[in-house]
């Protein structure tokens, strides 16, 4: 999916574990794992939402576009 | 009162499959007797030995798609209903319902009547496959719902 999550890099920046943001944002750490390593399908606004609330950023940090090399 | 639970029927539809299993492996059997006596009182050209092949075939098939449904019976009586191996099971017995329709549209060619097996295994064989599309796509929802955190 050419939709990234960049979740690790801002919570390096932030210095908060898996866990601390897991129990932040009222989600399990399986489903934290799943949007780490990229393998979501769709984000609620509601998480979104949660997730820039605690790591004090905008969407476009956790979030990045980067087409598939066949598109190109 | 309700006595008929989906728990219920459920076990009674494998029994009944399971059943069916075995009076399948025991046609394997009749087979040879069955094509004889057929031929005696038809009165028709004999075809004893097309009539063998086709049967065993026939049947060899039917256990196969016997034994996959009840594999299939067994995952949604431990609620694993919308996965990938039963997408699979039901697309495998789709095939065998087009095999053996197959089968009897041959036999047409030297018993009419053997034209309603055929017709009766294809369309099967298509509802199977409308099932089976069916639980593809609620697989693929499954899944899209497991994943949207």
């Amino acid at each position: 999916m050419p939709i990234i999550v960049n979740l690790d890099v801002m919570m390096a920046k932030r210095k908060i574990s898996s866990g601390e943001l897991s129990e932040r944002i009222e989600i399990t750490p399986a489903n934290l794992s799943i949007l780490k390593n990229n393998k979501a399908k769709a984000i609620r606004f509601s998480t979104l939402e949660a997730i820039c609330r605690e790591l004090n950023c905008q969407p476009g940090d956790v979030l990045a576009y980067e087409p598939d090399e066949k598109e190109e | 009162m309700n006595h008929w639970t989906p728990s219920r029927s459920l076990k009674l539809t494998r029994l009944l499959n399971i059943a069916t299993i075995f009076l399948g492996v025991a046609a394997l059997f009749c087979i040879p007797i069955c094509t004889e006596w057929y031929d005696a009182v038809s009165g028709q050209e004999p075809i004893r030995n097309l009539l063998n092949v086709i049967f065993y075939l026939t049947v060899f098939l039917a256990l196969i798609a016997l034994w996959k449904l009840n594999g299939l019976l067994s995952r949604i009586i431990h609620q694993q209903i919308f996965v990938s191996e039963n997408v699979t099971v039901l697309r495998i017995i789709s095939w065998c319902c087009f095999g053996i329709s197959a089968l009897f549209l041959f036999l047409t060619f030297y018993r009419f009547l053997a034209f309603i097996v055929a017709f009766a295994a294809g369309f099967f064989g298509l509802i199977m496959r409308v099932l089976k599309n069916v639980f593809e796509l609620a697989v693929n929802l499954r899944e899209e719902q497991d994943f949207t955190i």
